[in-house]
């Protein structure tokens, strides 16, 4: 279906993401060559968005699986049911039945709680899913070589099960935003793919394809002046998600054109930081206006 | 394998000697492995397979191509484009600067990206499908090796691109908190009776706690004096790619006086990082004081920023103005109160080198180390060594 770079990049419009085309070949090469595309840079440039649009333009299931520090096998792959297995043996003990039947029986798939993981694994969907690991980061390093290990053969071994693999891997993809180095193996399975904040041109472009109703007038300021501020010596600079909520609020508040007071008002959309807010309050944000007013570059 | 197969090309279907483009392929891969990027026999078949699906109507297709492929970090990016260009270019000319095309200094952000310009030379593709001068790569093996203080202005660009794409692999303590593991060195008694709850307070399985590592504290103390000026900077590079990877890290400087630039250094840009530093250091390029700042490092810092389990790096030529007594003794205190304690000299690097500055004798009876480094390639070994400290 997404037979070439130019179909990835137009399937991607078509969902409303707008990609340059070296992440469409990224994607393109990711799906042709079945190998995991990891993709880093700064928070809210769109990373995660790029499974979700990629799970819409294929029609596939997408199967998240968010990281953080001490994910383990039991909450990515799978777990036992314990409490349910032991209401089981109480049961059979009740009744009085042979316990040789029932180690066998309450470590069957019934008692078997599915992770994300082995959800990708066991799809039997007409399209393979698309599997993204989010934020690969956070997670710790052996729970990246236990990733590895899945990522290369695309099965996993439950010793009172036997083992799953899947019939066709699933399309996977893992973020990072770089609170750490992922290791090199991990990144050796995988394509690479670095997400920048975009420029003026590709952001208003982004900015109408997911706000249409934004005036266009509005929609330029919001953009020159988010990108000044990305040039600006922040703690923590805005990325895209946060111009799209920036002109959402914008849009809530009634405006027409960028006005000093609204804006200072809606700064907390923009910065997160409480030192970024007061360092533009302070000053900054008035020059900022008046340059995009002035329509510089 | 592949004898010859038809792709697609910027004047239209031909035949290609699959010999030739694997050849050449490969070839790339060395070029890769020169600038520094460890391009694996796994990358450049995945690449070739890229280039058969691809065809190489574009070249810009085929540079992205490359780059999802064979770049793993952001810091790789400018080096991979480098030897892109370095292997499209085949460019003949004498010294190393003439071989190696300048790294663009811009931030990423603010490079050229106009696809309409880079798309208008499909046709230089055709290096990929025809024999190449063997010569190119070992242009940067000479950079790489090549004394900092003899490098142009340009070639010194390229080096630090170089640095910038270092991977430290640094040193590790034991943690005390262990971590919950099927197998481990400890019983781990808590959760063990937390999940005995669930089965009517049997402990059916046992739990365990595994021995944890965590990075060690680096220091680096870095002198930018005159005599320094034309490694300090290089060392600065350095330091901010340990920053990057992680490590618990401080970062002082000193000529005449001590300075703490660890804050100044946490950008994730290094132009930006240095450029911040040097707002904020006042004495570039004058004398030295190594005792005396030593002495104010002991005194203010020591306690707080050193901790007993760090790894610290002193940077110098040993030229001192002051007190040789006073900076042994600084020394011998620092020595104390740290893991290990190497002195980093880019003197050391040179043939012949005896240890004859003044403050480098007073010092060595209390270092754990000398270590040379005047070139990308002994920080490269210094940065793949930290471990084993």
């Amino acid at each position: 279906m997404l037979a070439d770079i130019d179909a990835v990049q137009s399937a991607f419009a078509a969902q409303g993401y707008v990609a340059d085309r070296d992440l469409a070949t990224a994607v393109f090469l990711s799906l042709a060559l079945g190998r995991p595309l990891l993709l880093e840079g700064e928070a809210g440039v769109g990373k995660t968005e790029v499974a979700r649009t990629l799970s819409r333009a294929l029609g596939a299931e997408l199967i998240r699986l968010q990281c953080y520090e001490g994910i383990d096998v039991n909450t990515a792959v799978y777990e036992w049911d314990y409490p349910r297995q032991m209401l089981e043996i109480r049961l059979l003990e009740a009744r009085g039945e042979a316990r040789s039947a029932a180690a066998r029986d309450i470590f069957s798939e019934e008692f078997l709680i599915r992770r994300p993981l082995l959800q990708a694994l066991e799809s039997r969907a007409a399209e393979p899913p698309v599997l993204l690991i989010d934020e690969v980061d956070r997670a710790d390093e052996e729970f990246e070589a236990f990733l590895l290990e899945i990522l290369s053969d695309f099965a996993v071994s439950i010793p009172e099960i036997g083992t799953i693999r899947a019939e066709r891997p699933p399309r996977v993809i893992l973020t990072s935003n770089r609170t750490r180095e992922v290791h090199d193996a991990l990144k050796r399975r995988c394509l690479y793919h670095w997400i920048d904040y975009p420029d003026a041109k590709r952001e208003l472009a982004i900015l109408h394809a997911r706000l249409p109703q934004v005036p266009e007038a509005l929609a330029r300021e919001v953009v020159s002046f988010v990108q000044r501020l990305r040039t600006a010596d922040l703690t923590k600079a805005p990325g895209v998600a946060e111009t799209l909520d920036w002109a959402a609020a914008l849009l809530a508040l009634g405006a027409k054109q960028l006005e000093p007071a609204q804006v200072e008002q809606t700064l907390g959309v923009l910065l997160k930081y409480q030192e970024d807010v007061a360092a533009l309050r302070a000053g900054g944000a008035r020059g900022m206006m008046a340059a995009v007013s002035r329509g510089e570059q | 394998m592949v004898s010859g197969f038809e792709v697609e090309t910027a004047l239209g279907p031909a035949v290609v000697d699959g010999g030739v483009l694997m050849a050449n392929v490969a070839r790339f891969g060395r070029i890769l492995r020169r600038a520094g990027l460890d391009a694996d026999s796994s990358q450049t078949a995945a690449f070739l397979r890229a280039l058969v699906l691809l065809g190489f109507a574009r070249r810009a297709d085929v540079r992205a191509a490359g780059r999802a492929i064979f770049v793993r970090r952001r810091e790789e990016i400018r080096l991979y484009e480098a030897a892109f260009d370095l292997f499209w270019r085949r460019r003949a000319g004498a010294g190393v600067s003439s071989r190696l095309p300048r790294l663009r200094q811009e931030t990423p952000r603010e490079r050229p990206a106009d696809p309409a310009n880079a798309d208008s030379d499909t046709a230089g593709a055709d290096e990929l499908l025809s024999a190449v001068r063997p010569t190119t790569a070992s242009a940067l093996d000479e950079l790489r090796t090549a004394d900092f203080g003899t490098l142009t202005a340009d070639e010194a660009r390229d080096a630090q691109a170089m640095l910038e794409a270092l991977r430290p692999r640094l040193p590790l303590r034991p943690a005390r908190r262990g971590r919950l593991a099927r197998r481990g060195q400890r019983p781990a008694a808590r959760a063990m009776l937390r999940h005995a709850m669930s089965t009517g307070g049997e402990a059916i399985r046992w739990r365990w706690l595994r021995r944890t590592r965590r990075p060690r504290p680096i220091v680096l103390i870095c002198d930018i004096s005159g005599s320094m000026e034309r490694y300090s900077r290089f060392m600065l590079r350095f330091a901010h790619a340990l920053q990057r990877s992680g490590a618990p890290l401080e970062v002082f400087v000193f000529g005449t006086r001590l300075t703490r630039i660890t804050r100044q250094l946490r950008t994730r840009s290094p132009d930006a990082a240095l450029r911040r530093v040097a707002e904020k250091v006042v004495d570039w390029s004058g004398g030295t004081r190594i005792g005396e700042s030593l002495h104010e490092l002991n005194r203010r810092w020591v306690r707080r920023t050193v901790r007993s389990g760090a790894v610290v790096l002193l940077v110098s030529d040993g030229w001192e103005r002051g007190d040789p007594a006073l900076l042994a003794r600084e020394m011998a205190t620092l020595r104390r109160s740290c893991h290990r304690l190497l002195w980093i000299d880019p003197l050391a690097a040179r043939p012949g080198f005896e240890p004859s500055t003044v403050g480098l004798r007073a010092a060595l009876p209390h270092v754990d180390e000398l270590v040379p480094a005047a070139s990308v390639a002994s920080l490269q070994e210094l940065a793949a060594r930290l471990r084993t400290l």
